[in-house]
């Protein structure tokens, strides 16, 4: 990102991109079609940005609706022409930049495959191949020959997918699409992306949405108003997109696997280990909440723990938690973890370590059994005067 | 190398785009591609029989109503090509919003391809032509071998037309309504229908420079009489095929800039 000077080490450059576009009046078209170069009414839809991708990394744009980031990635794709500024691209770039490049409902999947393979100048003996992988990675069996009409949107993202991705393309520029299609096939994308990554891919994948983000882009951006408002590693990037708390790793951070799970029986006693690091002397606190997607609704809060003070020393410290019946349904919950340190000069509680889907890292809680009554005996106390 | 800013591999990319527009003509279509050929038939098929079996119109001084038909024919074969290609590539910039918004590209040669479209039309034509010719008792003549060269003169020319259209049509969508109307009136304007002599005597020697009508002439002499029309009406041709090919390129390029907020 600050280094601009030797651009031959990156695969994606620009500088000082601006992108204007103008909305001509009748007279203005005259205007231009004598060479008056205006100044035509219009609106910057971005305004100097500058930016660099490694070969083999993807960044990441955040931005609202209208931010600029799609007019950002179709200039860097070089389908508009950049206002001013350079773009370099070290190699040939596939887009996605919005599902389906034809309007044509009437061709098929196949069709469809194959007119964005020749327009894309992919070799003709070639194509058959590549078509057949298409047709295989999109699982549309005998559709794949229908017309796309007939085609539900899901079904359609899978083939608009898949065809982008089927051509070895060294740069990829992805502009949201992967919000589309099932859960299933949407994993099945993103293990295709990251397998052309790790084989020295590089790109650019603009969305709103910070999850996707998190699972391809180990760097990015957040786009405001057609410039680049941050930079930075993806996880503090979308912290801030987010306005969630800032976390402060360097005073106490929980030190649990990525794929850390907790697995639990109804009604038996659910308990697991954390193991925590504390670098600095001050009172900690540690606080859980478990929370559950419901689709179409979002994350419900379940349980919550607050967070309370723990006795913890300088290093690594372990820390068991038990919860003696679980009080759950069976089926799948998120456990969040919260880490706070007190600031004794500004008398405040500072967020020193999360897990939990606001962070992307959630940690699955998995209850099985049955339920052998239709509720729990919750412990509660009472008495009649 | 380039010319005009256009690299080889660009008509490579052209002809992939004719290819589409096909596609998407007849697309969904049972008889598909056929019609593209079954149409211009029928209809040379019907000023056949009406103007050679019902009306037995004859050319002055001309024995059968053949060569009447072959007269028509081959003056209005081409117009259907000029007409078709000169519409198809109006409406090619705005037809293919979806293309240029996603597909690093150069419009123009959207334009140029939607030119050709009138190319099937016309082959259909030149080929008719050629088999009333054969039936009417004409022999094949060295004459005809011009006929590509002015195909190509005229593609410039449609090509030209279309693009200056095809960039205007998208600040302005009624050319797309107008051209159709816009060339009816010139085709009646143009002696396509009726011979040269039927015209007011003051409009002949206007029509004598009438581009279209050089064109159409071009093709009649050589196909009917086996003669050449004279030599500086091809230089004027040719002067305006690669001026109106220019032209409309200009245009075009100038306007391309301002695009894609509006599509």
């Amino acid at each position: 990102m600050t280094n601009h000077s030797d651009s031959a080490q990156y695969d994606i450059v620009c500088k000082d991109v601006h992108k204007r576009f103008h909305d001509l009046t009748r007279r203005d078209v005259w205007r231009a079609v004598l060479g008056e170069g205006g100044p035509f009414p219009g609106f910057d839809a971005v305004r100097g940005v500058s930016l660099c991708v490694e070969p083999g990394k993807f960044l990441g744009i955040l931005g609202r609706n209208g931010a600029g980031k799609s007019s950002l990635l179709r200039t860097i794709g070089g389908v508009y022409p950049a206002t001013s500024g350079i773009v370099k691209l070290g190699h040939e770039a596939s887009g996605i930049y919005e599902l389906g490049v034809s309007n044509q409902v009437m061709m098929t999947g196949r069709q469809y495959a194959r007119r964005w393979l020749e327009l894309n100048e992919i070799g003709s003996h070639e194509i058959d191949d590549i078509i057949e992988e298409i047709h295989e990675f999109s699982e549309l069996g005998e559709y794949f020959d229908r017309p796309i009409r007939t085609y539900s949107s899901g079904m359609k993202a899978r083939v608009f997918f898949a065809v982008a991705t089927a051509p070895a393309a060294k740069i990829f520029l992805i502009d949201e699409v992967l919000s589309v299609g099932d859960i299933y096939f949407t994993a099945k994308c993103w293990g295709r992306l990251r397998k052309k990554v790790s084989n020295g891919a590089s790109g650019i994948l603009a969305t709103h949405d910070w999850a996707a983000i998190l699972k391809l882009c180990e760097k990015s951006c957040i786009m405001t108003n057609g410039q680049v408002e941050a930079f930075g590693e993806s996880k503090e990037i979308i912290t801030r997109y987010i306005s969630a708390p800032q976390l402060e790793a360097s005073i106490a951070k929980f030190n649990l696997p990525d794929d850390f799970k907790v697995t639990g029986g109804v009604g038996n006693p659910l308990s697991f280990e954390i193991s925590l690091t504390i670098d600095a002397d001050m009172p900690i606190r540690f606080g859980f909440s478990v929370e559950q997607f419901v689709k179409g609704i979002g994350w419900e809060h379940i349980l919550h723990h607050e967070p309370a003070v723990i006795d913890v020393r300088s290093g690594p410290n372990k820390l068991s938690i038990c919860i003696p019946e679980t009080p759950l349904h069976p089926g799948e919950y998120t456990l969040n973890l919260f880490l706070l340190a007190f600031d004794e000069k500004t008398e405040r509680w500072i967020g020193c370590d999360q897990r939990g889907w606001v962070c992307g890292n959630e940690i699955p809680l998995i209850v099985d059994g049955s339920m052998s009554t239709n509720g729990f005996d919750l412990p509660v106390e009472w008495s009649v005067r | 190398m380039s010319v005009l800013g256009f690299e080889w591999r660009d008509a490579r990319f052209a002809l992939s785009y004719v290819k589409m527009m096909f596609r998407d003509k007849f697309v969904g279509s049972s008889l598909g591609i056929v019609w593209a050929v079954a149409s211009p038939i029928l209809m040379l098929g019907i000023f056949t029989f009406v103007f050679g079996f019902v009306f037995r119109s004859k050319l002055p001084g001309a024995e059968t109503s053949l060569s009447y038909v072959i007269w028509l024919i081959s003056g209005y074969g081409p117009w259907l090509a000029i007409s078709e290609g000169i519409n198809a590539s109006a409406s090619s910039v705005l037809g293919n919003a979806q293309l240029i918004k996603n597909i690093k590209m150069k419009p123009e040669l959207l334009a140029i391809s939607g030119a050709a479209m009138g190319s099937v039309p016309l082959a259909v034509a030149i080929v008719y032509l050629i088999a009333l010719l054969v039936v009417s008792g004409s022999e094949p003549h060295l004459s005809w071998l011009l006929i590509p060269v002015i195909v190509m003169v005229q593609f410039l020319i449609v090509a030209g037309i279309g693009m200056a259209c095809a960039a205007f049509a998208v600040f302005w969508r009624d050319i797309i309504h107008i051209m159709p109307n816009l060339l009816m009136i010139i085709m009646f304007s143009t002696p396509i229908f009726y011979p040269m002599a039927a015209m007011p005597e003051i409009v002949q020697s206007v029509s004598g420079f009438n581009p279209i009508y050089i064109l159409s002439e071009w093709y009649r002499q050589p196909l009917l009489n086996h003669t050449y029309p004279p030599i500086w009406t091809f230089i004027y041709l040719l002067v305006i095929s690669l001026g109106v090919f220019v032209a409309g390129l200009f245009v075009f390029r100038r306007l391309k800039p301002y695009f894609e907020s509006r599509l």
